[in-house]
């Protein structure tokens, strides 16, 4: 019984540092997003984006959409995606083995013909059984191929695909008119660069019209409102923060951009991976920093991409659980940089900070509360110290996406109506009490469930924008998206 | 649990620091929301009342001067947002008359104080909005920034300085350049871009004494984006003894660009080497160039081993002239059942369906 009692109480001691060690971290990522944000506020202010134009025979972009099962909406989002602002894209379009109508839709919908392809596969994917053209919109093309899954899809257009720079976009992703513009811009201004991470903004709530975001808003849905602080927290400091350090260790799926060069050199998307896009990510920074010491993958701070979050308790919680099996799969493929001090800060400070924080974040954060209830129950821990320890914790977070809401508020001002700064603001406040034990919850399971073998995607649903119906993203077991 | 108990206090000092924390941060959003809208007011109350005297200023032949005099200094910030717009995309008559509203009255005063100053966040501002209007009183000026030890400052004020196409200063620029290490060359380009093609001539002198190969391919991809015939001696001299790959691309590039024949005989030479990134470069030149005396040696590049090579050269073989446009369609027949066969009709197809 006393060695129990014993494990119990220098847990709470371990927990209570490890308390300490994440709000040092915390405060220090907000200090360099602070200065990461204002110093490229500073930059952009008189750039005009469109000098760009001028450059466009060396940065042509392919935009790459892989579509599985997408009928509901894949015809206004093409459409969408053609009005872009750039001089000189590509858009490819790949469906993937779908079993619906998207295929169908698409060839009627843009006319598209079929040219004879040559197969050349500089990266592995699976066949292409076809390749279809627009005389109507010469920059669409349309891949048709057997299912492999996103990251197998993603690989046939490079293959396909000429121009140096891809943009890998989610069949459902919002973009705005001059994203890529935007997103191109630091590849000029650093011949290093690889990869380039855009900000992605919750898009629940609003008002969307042909495509695009006309008017931002926020959803009436709490569990969309906790997200969006979420994805404040996330890209405002934490990506932010990690890109001073030459840190970033994942680039959200729904819109990142590349260098062609660098995709195929390490040999593409890793097909079957839980987390293709963190996975990517870290074996660029794994292989490329060996050829080339200055390698980069950095991101920018302007909301360029918007999306739909789940919004039902069973969907969230199937993101989350794949979420934390991504972070884990990607960790352990790549577990060799590990205070590797060969990558410098990413092997000794960013590595360690994800194994710590990320991946063992959950199991630390939920063992804690058990020991602790534990600890109260055998009175090892007073209840006044428990109360104001949990007050303590709770407080912290609630001042962490405070911080959140006022970055925004301090650089990009997306949430123009003080209604929805005010619902962001009481947003960050109650997701502290119960949603971020819950989000805490989901990513111990995926984390258990990593270990015990089970693997596979979850069940993925979205409303969808300009569609009613609901569909289905994918379902247990298949490879798909 | 004593222990415990003496942390207590500690972490409830923590709790109420957080409490206080919190609470101004709400406040400090709260501010920072109230004043953004306030500026936002200001400035829409600005522009309704500006927006209708300066188109009035635009259709009438009131001074810049008469205009300027209606608004209080305090406004001119506001003034030069609103202006910014209209100067980055108006032409003509009606953008000169907005640029002499900088030039030309005291708002040349404001922003040129601004520029002088030695406070990098309005140097930046100064030189930006000298540079949109083209005044010409401010490039002793932007010439010293250059100077200023910083590259945001470098780059904002060589771009002005290229606005204004001050050419005598582009030495100065490719001086102080060198000092910044991580000035890439497509933002170097970018610069140069915002001259017009009167840069071309002093671009050429200097080429003829660069030894950087950077700022030769800078050149020389600026030379191409004007399509500067006259520097093509120039550039013919660098290709006969250079060895550098990137700027032999970039040199192949300005060739076919211009169009230039007579570098067919120094083109054909770079479509036997190994290397499959200049060869297909030299391809492309022929391509535009349109020499049909190299097409018996671009028809033996559709067998060469590398597939960009193979696809570039089918691509050439398309646009040279109708005769070898047959040559690739009868591919199929000469060469059934290769890679060759079907890289040929992947383009003749794209093309069908290019061309509608």
């Amino acid at each position: 019984m006393n060695t129990i009692i014993d494990i119990i109480y220098y847990y709470n001691y371990f927990i209570l540092y490890y308390f300490l060690v994440i709000v040092t971290v915390y405060i220090l990522l907000n200090i360099l997003s602070f200065r990461n944000i204002s110093k490229y506020k500073r930059k952009t202010r008189y750039a005009e984006l469109k000098e760009i134009f001028r450059l466009h025979k060396f940065k042509s972009i392919t935009v790459v959409v892989p579509a599985y099962n997408e009928e509901n909406g894949i015809v206004e989002n093409v459409r969408s995606l053609l009005q872009l602002e750039y001089p000189d894209y590509q858009l490819i379009v790949v469906n993937d083995g779908s079993t619906d109508e998207t295929f169908k839709r698409l060839l009627e919908n843009f006319k598209l013909k079929q040219v004879a392809y040559s197969p050349y596969y500089e990266i592995k994917s699976n066949p292409i059984k076809s390749v279809w053209l627009s005389p109507v919109h010469p920059n669409l093309l349309l891949i048709d191929k057997e299912n492999g899954g996103k990251a197998d899809a993603i690989n046939a257009a490079i293959n396909v695909s000429k121009n140096p720079l891809i943009v890998v976009i989610d069949a459902d992703s919002i973009l705005e008119r001059d994203c890529l513009l935007k997103i191109s811009r630091p590849f000029t201004e650093d011949e290093n660069v690889v990869a380039v991470g855009g900000t992605v903004r919750i898009a629940n709530g609003c008002k969307v019209n042909h495509g695009y975001v006309e008017e931002v808003g926020l959803s009436k849905s709490w569990f969309a409102r906790f997200q969006t602080v979420e994805y404040l927290r996330a890209f405002l400091f934490g990506r932010n923060g990690f890109d001073v350090l030459n840190g970033i260790l994942i680039i959200s799926g729904a819109f990142s951009c590349f260098k062609r060069d660098a995709l195929i050199s390490i040999g593409g998307y890793l097909k079957g991976s839980i987390g293709e896009d963190m996975e990517i990510v870290v074996r660029m920074h794994s292989e490329l920093r060996k050829k080339n010491k200055k390698t980069r993958i950095t991101f920018i701070p302007d909301p360029v991409c918007w999306t739909e979050a789940p919004e039902t308790y069973t969907t969230l919680e199937s993101q989350r659980i794949r979420w934390q099996k991504g972070t884990l799969d990607a960790i352990r493929l790549h577990k060799n940089m590990l205070f590797n001090i060969k990558y410098g800060l990413l092997g000794t400070v960013v590595f360690p900070y994800y194994l710590l924080f990320e991946v063992f974040g959950p199991f630390i954060e939920i063992t804690g509360y058990i020991i602790f209830i534990l600890s109260l129950l055998l009175g090892i821990v007073p209840l006044n110290f428990a109360l104001v320890f949990f007050a303590a914790a709770f407080l912290y977070g609630v001042v962490l996406s405070t911080l959140a809401v006022c970055l925004e508020e301090l650089s990009f001002k997306k949430y123009a109506n003080p209604k929805h700064m005010i619902q962001l603001m009481i947003a960050a406040l109650l997701e502290n009490f119960g949603y971020r034990q819950l989000t805490a919850w989901w990513r111990f399971k995926g984390f258990v469930e990593y270990f015990i073998g089970k693997r596979a995607w979850g069940k993925m649903e979205k409303k969808g924008f300009a569609r009613k119906s609901k569909k289905q993203f994918a379902t247990e077991g298949e490879t798909n998206h | 649990m004593i222990e415990y108990l003496d942390k207590t206090g500690v972490i409830l000092g923590i709790v109420l620091i957080l409490f206080v924390m919190i609470y101004l941060l709400v406040l400090f959003i709260l501010i920072v929301r109230f004043l953004e809208q306030t500026r936002k007011m200001v400035e829409k109350n600005f522009i309704l009342r500006w927006e209708e005297r300066i188109f009035e200023y635009l259709s009438s032949d009131k001074t810049p001067q008469d205009v300027i005099k209606l608004f209080n200094s305090y406004g001119y910030k506001y003034l030069l947002q609103f202006l910014r717009s209209y100067l980055l995309t108006l032409k003509g008559s009606d953008k000169d008359k907005l640029m002499k509203l900088i030039t030309d009255t005291e708002l040349f005063d404001y922003v040129h104080n601004q520029l002088k100053s030695s406070i990098k966040r309005k140097v930046v501002f100064g030189a930006y909005y000298l540079g949109l209007a083209k005044s010409v009183g401010a490039v002793n000026e932007l010439k010293n920034k250059l100077k200023f030890n910083d590259e945001l400052v470098f780059v904002t004020c060589a771009m002005s300085l290229a606005r204004i196409n001050a050419v005598d200063t582009l030495d100065d620029i490719f001086l102080e350049a060198e000092k910044f290490k991580g000035l890439t060359k497509d933002t170097f380009l970018s610069i140069l871009l915002e001259y017009d093609d009167h840069v071309c001539d002093n671009l050429t002198k200097r080429l003829e004494d660069e030894k950087s190969n950077v700022n030769r391919s800078i050149i020389i991809t600026t030379l191409q984006h004007f399509k500067y015939l006259a520097a093509a001696p120039s550039v013919m001299a660098i290709l006969s003894t250079e060895t550098n790959k990137e700027l032999i691309i970039d040199i192949l590039k300005y060739l076919g660009e211009i169009e230039y024949f007579d570098a067919s005989k120094e083109i054909e030479f770079y479509l036997q080497i190994p290397d499959p990134d200049i060869k297909a470069e030299a391809i492309k030149a022929v391509q535009k160039i349109g020499d049909t005396s190299l097409e018996s040696k671009i028809w033996e590049l559709i067998k060469d081993e590398d597939r960009n090579v193979k696809v570039t050269a089918a691509e050439a073989m398309y646009d040279i002239s109708d005769k070898s446009r047959e040559r690739l369609k009868n591919l199929e027949h000469t060469m059934p059942d290769t890679l060759e066969s079907s890289i040929a009709r992947m383009i003749i197809e794209e093309r069908a369906i290019q061309l509608g």
